[in-house]
């Protein structure tokens, strides 16, 4: 927690060094709303280009967080940047510049770029806040989102630069021309460089392995005297696969499903669930993968000391809890692990024969209990859903007993509401909250 | 980080950078901008007792004796000189006039010169 609050630290004082900078050695005016709104535009700014660092994927920001908080954080933070620059012109217009500022139209280029960044801004954070209702395309959305961002911050620089007051100043030129040269190479090694690195130092697909219903295993191995990056059980990574044959090419994360303790292979175990994942089964033994990864804080490997797990299963969310198994039986693990996993039907059961010989095998002193809400007629397991009261029923006393929960989103939810109303604090429970844009 | 503690953190994030960003704005206003004011008014009078007065209007851009100085730093050009506008060109026709202005050099020193000329600033 200390890195983390370390980090935010640094973060808010980033935001805020420009309001500083100008605020002692800018010039001034009596108007405190003039005041206002010139420092929620220097702020506002700093949000904008602080963005494309926290996207970036870059490690020594995304350990102390995960990748899945730190991306919502960039969506609460590109919320709070609209309203503080759209802030900016209606406290200018209050503060004496009269509404012309707002709805006039003879007005200088400058202005006109800064009311474009602040609509194009508007739109992006509208478009990722909406993706599902406005029924855009996770790619779609992405194409936008890479196109109109850093359309946004050069729109924004260049209006401060001409326009801003403050920007007359040597520091406030200094601190908005280090911040273009933070943003653009970060963009740029984030959107291009990387992903062009990774192809040239592309996996090979060694195996193909249908899992259950919809569900396949894709084993990846490293190129030639390369070693798989280091990963820890439960972590999820980044893949665009390169097949040919037509097929698309088209960067998604998967939760790694294979532990760190397998050597010379990572891999990853896919449902079919949209246009892209519809495509997996074509993959072939030989095709190339970009890997970028590992991502995530949702390990067990992270919380060593605690000795008592229950993992709460739903569909494909078993993947990142087989990965944190199959470590436990590597390294003949004793803690005590209960299993609820929920399925449809046996069909969709994934990874049912490992579990059971990893349960057989007593490290970890593994119990499964698969529920299914749709079982076949010979089905003599339980049925229905993971709710609060099974929960309560496996696991007796919940107290010292620490939950790990991934599945559907429907799922998740009524599990977590489940463990609250057991009095279970949040502290007790760790979340996989795998779609970054929910 | 859990997803409670991340609802947190944001609000505490956005509450903390909120509050840095109206301080400083009113600390900017209400402190620094009557220290301006109270430059703004050491160099209106400087220029009063400078003289600079008898040869121009500061409210009008009409010629007293020399040209008036209303909007000046809003002009491309100085009116005599020609020369652009800029605070380096004024301070050169303090020192060294063109035409028949006097010369100021030996009578304000460059603290003076930059008081006044931000007083110009403000017409």
């Amino acid at each position: 927690m200390g890195g983390a609050l370390l980090r935010i630290i640094l973060y808010a004082a980033v935001v805020v060094l420009p309001v500083a900078a100008a605020a002692f050695l800018g010039e001034s005016s009596p108007s405190v709303l003039h005041e206002a709104a010139r420092s929620m535009a220097l702020a506002g700014f700093m949000i904008l280009v602080l963005q494309v660092v926290l996207a970036a994927r870059i490690k020594w920001i995304e350990r102390a967080f995960g990748f899945d908080i730190l991306i919502r954080f960039h969506k609460h933070m590109a919320v709070f940047a609209v309203l503080l620059l759209l802030a900016h012109p209606l406290l200018l217009a209050l503060s004496g510049g009269g509404w012309r500022l707002l709805i006039g139209l003879d007005l200088p280029w400058y202005i006109y770029a800064g009311k474009a960044a602040l609509v194009l801004l508007a739109l992006n954070v509208l478009a990722s806040l909406y993706q599902d209702r406005l029924r855009l395309k996770f790619e779609q959305w992405r194409s936008l989102h890479a196109f109109t961002a850093p359309l946004v911050i050069v729109l924004a620089f260049t209006h401060s630069w001409v326009a801003g007051d403050d920007l007359e100043t040597a520091s406030l030129r200094t601190i908005w021309l280090v911040m273009l040269c933070l943003a653009v190479p970060v963009f740029a090694y984030h959107r291009f460089f990387r992903p062009l690195r990774l192809k040239q130092r592309a996996f090979r697909v060694v195996e193909v392995r249908p899992e259950a219903e919809d569900v396949h295993t894709v084993k990846l191995a490293p190129p030639e005297g390369e070693e798989i990056p280091d990963y820890l059980p439960g972590q999820f990574h980044f893949v665009t696969f390169y097949r040919g044959r037509g097929l698309p090419v088209e960067e998604h994360h998967w939760t790694i499903s294979s532990s760190p303790t397998e050597k010379g292979f990572i891999s990853s175990t896919i449902k079919n669930l949209g246009d892209f994942t519809s495509t997996i089964w074509m993959t072939k033994t030989g095709d190339r993968a970009a890997v970028h990864g590992a991502f995530g804080r949702f390990s067990y490997a992270l919380h060593l000391e605690e000795k008592d797990l229950v993992f709460l299963a739903g569909g494909i969310g078993i993947t990142p809890l087989m990965s944190m198994l199959r470590h436990m039986r590597d390294t003949g693990d004793t803690r005590s692990v209960l299993l609820l996993y929920a399925n449809r039907n046996e069909d969709q059961i994934v990874f049912q024969k490992e579990l059971s010989e990893i349960e057989a095998g007593g490290r970890p002193a593994l119990e499964v209990v698969h529920v299914l809400s749709r079982p076949g007629e010979i089905w003599q397991g339980e049925t229905g859903h993971i709710d609060r009261d099974r929960i309560l029923e496996h696991c007796g006393e919940l107290k010292g007993k620490v939950f790990y929960v991934c599945g559907p989103p429907a799922m998740r939810q009524s599990v977590v509401t489940g463990l609250r109303e057991l009095g279970v604090p949040d502290r007790a429970v760790r979340l996989e909250i795998f779609s970054f844009l929910d | 980080m859990r997803k409670t503690d991340l609802k947190r953190t944001t609000t505490g994030v956005v509450i903390v950078i909120t509050c840095i960003v109206l301080l400083l704005g009113a600390f900017r206003a209400l402190v620094r901008a009557p220290a301006g004011l109270a430059e703004k008014e050491a160099g209106a009078a400087l220029f009063q007792e400078t003289g600079c007065t008898q040869c121009h209007y500061t409210d009008s851009r009409e010629t007293r004796i020399g040209p008036g100085l209303e909007d000046l730093f809003e002009r491309e050009t100085l009116p005599a000189s020609g020369r652009p506008v800029s605070e380096e060109n004024v301070r050169r026709q303090l020192e060294s006039p063109y035409e028949n202005m006097p010369s100021f050099a030996d009578e304000l020193d460059r603290e003076q010169m930059n008081l006044i000329i931000d007083y110009l600033k403000t017409l």
